[in-house]
């Protein structure tokens, strides 16, 4: 009888037990995120003098996180001009070389946004860039006669560069950097390898740089929100899936001198900080290498010759430009995808 | 059996009932985190609604970040280029303050239920 009891009592123990870790077991999932999608992958790397982010969705996130890490290694070992080792500083302390496919690569996307925007996105300012140590810790003005000096220096026409054997020589004392189309390319480039593990959802944030892959693992599109330049807020919101969307802004890095404030992306005419009116410019690209360079290119255009450029070129890209005066303007094609509180003109 | 079994029956209940209250609690401490990674690590998560100074120190590397009615921004650093010390205060996520030099990040998380965050900030990822 007793017997009986205690094996009542001990069945109603475990039966309650039970009960409370499936309880506890069920409610487990607090955010709804990642654990319905068994294979997701979020990743947070340094490199490439920047903060990336990576949120890979899909059977093989793993795997392909682990791959597109790997890439990214090895493309700053290749691209980094701070590094002795690269091939880019071989280049640029031997004056020539072969390139290999991924700088041959890029070296034709430079050439042809370097021609296509008449040289307002030029690698060859490299020299300049050192002058005013933007690649540096602390960077500093230059004296006018040291800009003037280096400027002649700065002309991508000068560079010789046969498709057929990769060979590229610089001009005299020239200098190559591929830092303004790097991260675009590098976007680029991790999508492939994404697409090769079957990913098609993924959202790769290199340091401002996102480049999308496919559209979110529920289908809808990313919303890829645009710094404003004070950083106190967005300028504006757009619905997109695979693209690559690149901000150019003199808001990243600058520094301020005698009440002056300099930032870093230098005009290669001048030599000196572009002065165009834009303080932002947005470019959303199928191609991540064209993105990059072109955001820089606008930058430096101004809202006149950017605007005009596009027309030309409406097929391959779309705009958000923000000028020194607050005026918000995109073009046509993002009519529908973007939204803004501020008021918006389309360019049509 | 009777009355015993019904009084084990019943403690048993409420104990399981707290310790589950208890974990929701525990689990649903809704809003805003300000978490501090280094070198990918998390090194601290601190509440977003209680105003205090925050010194990192990993190896030689000090920064102190300062939480202030809601936002967050980095006060003093000793990295060389100091980009982290001059952004502006974040009261949103995905709005990192990154100290590359000290790759460290400093960033504001949600905590919640669900789904009652701010529209505004429900964006995935955001172009600078």
């Amino acid at each position: 009888m007793t017997k009986i009891k205690r094996n009542k009592r001990l069945s109603v123990i475990v039966l309650v037990w039970l009960m409370l870790f499936l309880t506890a077991a069920c409610a487990k999932s607090p955010d709804g995120t990642g654990e319905k999608d068994a294979a997701a992958e979020s990743r947070t790397i340094f490199a490439m003098d920047t903060y990336m982010t990576l949120q890979i969705y899909g059977k093989q996130a793993k795997e392909a996180a682990e791959a597109v890490t790997a890439e990214i290694g090895r493309l700053e070992r290749l691209l980094s001009t701070g590094n002795d080792a690269s091939e880019v500083s071989f280049i640029n302390r031997e004056k020539t070389g072969i390139l290999s496919k991924d700088t041959r690569e890029l070296l034709q996307s430079s050439l042809a946004i370097y021609e296509d925007t008449h040289g307002a996105f030029d690698i060859t300012v490299y020299p300049l860039m050192c002058a005013w140590n933007f690649t540096g810790e602390v960077p500093r003005v230059p004296k006018q006669e040291e800009i003037a000096e280096l400027l002649p220096l700065v002309n991508a026409s000068e560079l010789t560069y046969e498709p057929q054997t990769g060979k590229l020589t610089l001009s005299g004392q020239q200098m190559i950097d591929f830092g303004g189309i790097a991260k675009g390319y590098t976007g680029k480039r991790l999508k492939e390898i994404l697409m090769e593990y079957g990913i098609s959802s993924a959202m790769l944030n290199l340091g401002g740089n996102v480049q999308l892959v496919g559209a979110k693992p529920d289908g809808s599109n990313w919303k890829i929100a645009v710094q404003s330049p004070d950083k106190t807020g967005y300028l504006g919101v757009a619905a997109l899936s695979d693209c690559a969307v690149v901000t150019s802004g003199g808001y990243e890095r600058y520094f301020t001198e005698q009440g002056v404030t300099y930032h870093h992306i230098l005009d290669p005419k001048t030599g000196y900080p572009a002065q165009s009116g834009l303080s932002s410019v947005t470019v959303i690209c199928a191609d991540g290498t064209v993105a990059d360079g072109l955001s820089t290119a606008l930058f430096v255009m101004g809202t006149e010759r950017a605007a005009a450029f596009w027309r030309e070129h409406r097929e391959e890209f779309e705009c958000v430009l923000y000028t020194d005066t607050d005026e918000l303007l995109v073009t046509a094609g993002l009519k529908d995808c973007f939204s803004s509180e501020r008021s918006i003109q389309i360019i049509e | 059996m009777k009355r015993n079994d019904v009084i084990l029956l019943l403690v048993i209940l409420c104990l399981g009932g707290i310790g589950l209250l208890f974990t929701r609690i525990l689990r649903n401490q809704n809003g805003s985190f300000v978490r501090i990674t280094v070198a990918g690590e998390v090194y601290g998560e601190y509440p977003l609604d209680k105003n205090q100074e925050i010194t990192a120190e990993h190896g030689e590397w000090i920064n102190i970040a300062v939480i202030e009615n809601g936002s967050v921004f980095m006060r003093e650093a000793n990295c060389p280029d100091q980009y982290c010390v001059l952004h502006k205060k974040i009261t949103k996520t995905n709005d990192p303050i990154v100290c590359l030099p000290h790759r460290l990040v400093v960033e504001i998380v949600r905590k919640s239920g669900g789904t009652m965050e701010n529209a505004k900030e429900n964006v995935d990822g955001v172009a600078e």
